[in-house]
């Protein structure tokens, strides 16, 4: 074991706000696209750390994420369409409808493992597009729009509206990133580790297991909405092709590619699932529109692959191995 | 045939299961492995078949190397392994658990390998009386002589049984070690058994090897180790 | 007769359901693996018999392309892929997880293929049989004579496999992979070999279900996820472990689900399913169907 130094919670706030600060400086400095894009990582990244907490943490594997952000977006949307509420609520209400979601499908999903799990998360990643395409409220295959509008005020003619969505992101992912660290590295993080190592020794221990499970369930899906509604905003819309099981894989293969049992990596597998396709519409611009469609989902499902066979822990799990030894030795 | 082991050594993980352990088991011998849970036996047999492979050493068939051949290999070369807990398929009826022991060398020789079920009816009509039910069905004794069944309709020529008298009582243990001596005289075959049972396996063994913690301590005449009293008392507890 | 009708109608999409439940039982018993790439290794076998029907013209040569190249698909990721997988991933902590993402991969890998040969459009698939409702003295039932052979190539195809698993030494040492790998080894039977044509077998029973939903469902890379599921949530109500209890499994699923439809309509029917899959799993995990004690995870 080796010890490590963990930071003060304040500590953490206090990096939090420093990274705010800097991101607010870095996008004056970055053309419009580009700011577009780290909007899109920003919202990859809350959703991967929902990931996070729930497989690797918690030690239940999930193939559908995408469906519970779905739910936080469809309620997002609706209380904007429905009540007129002022955007920055619907961000809190995607949270609560997710994680009330959450606990409701984690109550029966706690009990299930491994193969019967992932079965019955991926029956809900096809299933619920379906279903919100078959539901007249959620406006079908157009699906609602969800438009968080420009800057408030007398920035609305200075901040461009790419800046506002990036900034909008970049805030909730650092919001998410600190309390899901602080999640984890308390006493309920522990038990969720304990529980995913060995079940029966953690009820030994005094940990409710079933009460963990659906815990954790429910924490992740609040992440998952919070990433819903992040995602739909980069968007603009609400609507079932945004949430297929594609979604939900490519959070998955962010996961384990950033390194499943950290939430800092969640950050390198966000940058990862966005730049792969970035380089492709690059090197592609003149070759066909196929190529650029398909090849990166081709490479970033191999990359999964790959590192599923090479490193069954993850890439990152596995370096930190190899650095382990390489100390040992030297 | 005769087999030879030399230097074998086996981890597992990071306990090491046999220590550098040299022996032979003569052609047309019953030869028994003895020692306490935990000696190392079932690893030994598990190492001989392929199962699980050896550190460093040497096992040879005659002149055959077989450390590094694949289980189905070893088996072709007539090496069959039974191994502990009754091993059969539960799910299979009598019939074809004997049947699944045959399949290996059914395109080459399947008038044989009727006869060779017929004969385990022969030997264990018990088995004859059940051909049609499941596994499952069975008791636990029927379940051992079913697991060795499917042994012999391999037609091993040399048979690697791992406690077969573990869980089943007295009366049907005497049983299935005689049907065993009587196999062995009529059909030469040789025999390496694995035991706890000291004094059951002993009495049919005509060599003894005893375990004890990984190392071979002793490798004598069966009846010469039944007879050492302070043997006995160090190693086999009785 | 309304009641008759709907039962009717969901006898043909059962019997698919009941193939792809075949397909993943098979690879289940055979390396304790859900294949979840199993959609995507069907569209691929359907979409080589697309293709092998556009230049031939010819359905039969066409459907048997598609069940030949499901055949091969299959062999090849169980050689190529999962052999590897299921070598690594022995800790406790990957051993269930490892596979799963691993087949979630190759899914992404097949879809992503299709897309780069075929395209991401819808296509239609032709069919060599009326998709008319028969006529019974004057009144017409939703039951085509598309429906009838669909049907009638799944009993084929069941039966013959039924054949091949009860009546051949093939058979017995498959079955006795299934839930004794280390005996069989023992028995001198390749159980590597045995696995890799278990693979071969699911492939191509993919494929089979593959032109035969095809017509209705049309094909592009992503059109079988759905079928995936009820594939999954047949196998499930016969217990996983269990090839009859999940055909049996996947006939009673499309019937079902047709009187969802008929009498709630459409928008329920996958609701319908995945209650019924999640219901299951907690109340019967061993399946409805499955003999008990049947499941080992």
């Amino acid at each position: 074991m080796h010890v490590v130094h963990k930071p003060s919670t304040g500590k953490r706030i206090t990096l939090a706000i420093f990274v705010a600060l800097l991101l607010l400086v870095a996008s004056n400095f970055v053309d419009e696209y580009r700011i577009f894009q780290g909007a899109q990582v920003a919202a990859y990244l809350v959703g991967i750390v929902s990931i996070v907490l729930l497989t690797g943490f918690s030690g239940q594997i999930t193939l559908g994420q995408g469906a519970f952000m779905a739910v936080g977006s469809y309620s997002a949307a609706i209380v904007v369409q429905e009540f007129g509420l002022p955007i920055w609520l619907t961000f809190f209400i995607a949270v609560i409808a997710a994680a009330l979601f959450g606990a409701i499908i984690g109550i029966s999903a706690g009990r299930l493992t491994g193969p019967y799990l992932a079965g019955a998360t991926l029956a809900f990643a096809v299933g619920i597009p379906a279903l919100a395409n078959a539901i007249p409220i959620l406006g079908g295959e157009q699906g609602l729009s969800f438009d968080i509008g420009y800057a408030p005020g007398k920035y609305a003619d200075t901040v461009s509206p790419y800046k506002w969505l990036f900034w909008i992101c970049a805030l909730c992912a650092i919001i998410a990133v600190v309390i899901a660290v602080n999640l984890t590295s308390s006493g309920m993080g522990r038990e969720w580790r304990a529980v995913r190592a060995h079940e029966t020794a953690a009820a030994l221990a005094g940990i409710n297991p079933a009460r963990s499970k659906v815990l954790a369930f429910t924490v992740s899906s609040g992440f998952a909405g919070l990433a819903g509604v992040s995602f739909s905003a980069t968007v603009g819309l609400v609507s079932p092709s945004g949430f297929t099981l594609s979604l939900s894989f490519l959070l998955l293969t962010g996961a384990i590619l950033g390194g499943i049992s950290h939430i800092s990596g969640a950050l390198g597998g966000a940058f990862i699932i966005v730049i792969i396709p970035t380089i492709f519409e690059m090197w592609t611009e003149e070759a066909s529109l196929g190529v650029a469609t398909y090849l990166p989902g081709i490479i970033v499902s191999a990359l999964l692959l790959l590192s599923i066979a090479l490193a069954p822990e993850g890439p990152s799990e596995a370096l930190h191995k190899l650095r382990h030894r390489s100390h040992r030795k030297g | 045939m005769t087999l030879r082991v030399r230097g074998l050594t086996i981890d597992h993980g990071a306990i090491r299961a046999i220590a550098s352990a040299s022996f032979n088991v003569p052609k047309g011998s019953i030869t028994a492995v003895i020692g306490a849970n935990g000696a190392g036996k079932s690893t030994l047999l598990r190492t001989i078949s392929g199962l699980k492979r050896a550190t460093s050493g040497n096992i040879l068939w005659d002149e055959l190397a077989i450390d590094h051949l694949q289980t189905e290999q070893i088996v072709r070369a007539g090496i069959v392994h039974v191994p502990e807990g009754r091993s059969v398929v539960t799910e299979l009826t009598v019939f074809e658990n004997l049947a699944l022991g045959g399949v290996w060398r059914l395109r080459k020789n399947k008038a044989d390998v009727n006869e060779a079920i017929d004969e385990v009816y022969e030997l264990f009509p018990r088995l004859a009386e059940r051909r049609k039910q499941r596994a499952d069905t069975l008791s636990g004794g029927e379940r051992q002589m079913l697991a060795i069944g499917r042994g012999l309709v391999a037609r091993p020529q040399l048979l690697l049984l791992d406690e077969p008298s573990l869980g089943l009582a007295p009366l049907v243990v005497e049983q299935i070690f005689q049907t065993l001596a009587q196999l062995q005289r009529s059909s030469g075959m040789t025999i390496l058994l694995v035991e706890q049972n000291a004094m059951s396996a002993l009495r049919i063994a005509s060599q003894g090897i005893v375990l004890d913690q990984g190392q071979v301590v002793i490798a004598d005449d069966a009846r010469a180790i039944m007879n050492d009293t302070a043997l006995r008392h160090a190693y086999l507890g009785y | 007769m309304n009641l008759i009708n709907t039962l009717i109608a969901g006898v043909s999409i059962g019997a698919i359901y009941s193939l792809i439940a075949f397909a993943l039982i098979l690879v289940w018993r055979s390396t304790r693996v859900v294949n979840f790439a199993q959609a995507g290794q069907a569209a691929f076998s359907t979409y080589v018999g697309l293709s092998i029907e556009k230049a031939a013209g010819n359905y039969w040569l066409a459907l048997i392309c598609a069940i030949l190249a499901g055949v091969i698909v299959g062999a090849f990721v169980e050689v190529v892929v999962v052999r590897f997988i299921v070598k690594r991933a022995t800790s406790a902590a990957t051993a269930t997880v490892a596979p799963v993402i691993a087949m979630l991969g190759l899914l992404g890998i097949f879809q992503g293929v299709m897309g780069l040969i075929w395209g991401g459009e819808y296509q239609p698939y032709p069919t060599a049989f009326s998709r008319e409702g028969i006529s019974i003295a004057g009144n017409q039932i939703p039951f085509s004579q598309f429906d009838l052979f669909v049907l009638l190539t799944v009993v084929v195809a069941m039966s013959i496999s039924a054949l091949v698993f009860q009546r051949t030494s093939l058979g017995l040492s498959m079955r006795a992979a299934a839930f004794a790998p280390e005996v069989t080894r023992l028995s001198g039977i390749r159980v590597s070999r045995i696995r890799t044509l278990g693979w071969a077998f699911a492939g191509g029973a993919g494929g089979l279900a593959g032109v035969l939903v095809a017509p209705t469902t049309f094909i592009a890379p992503n059109s079988f996820d759905l079928l995936l599921v009820f594939g999954f949530t047949a196998a499930v109500i016969g217990g996983l472990d269990s090839l009859i209890g999940g055909v049996l499994g996947g006939l009673a699923l499309g019937i079902g689900l047709s009187v969802v439809t008929g009498y709630l309509g459409g928008s329920y029917t996958f609701m319908t399913a995945f209650v019924l899959l999640i219901v299951i799993l907690l109340v019967r995990p061993q399946g409805i169907l499955g003999a008990r004690g049947a499941r080992r995870a």
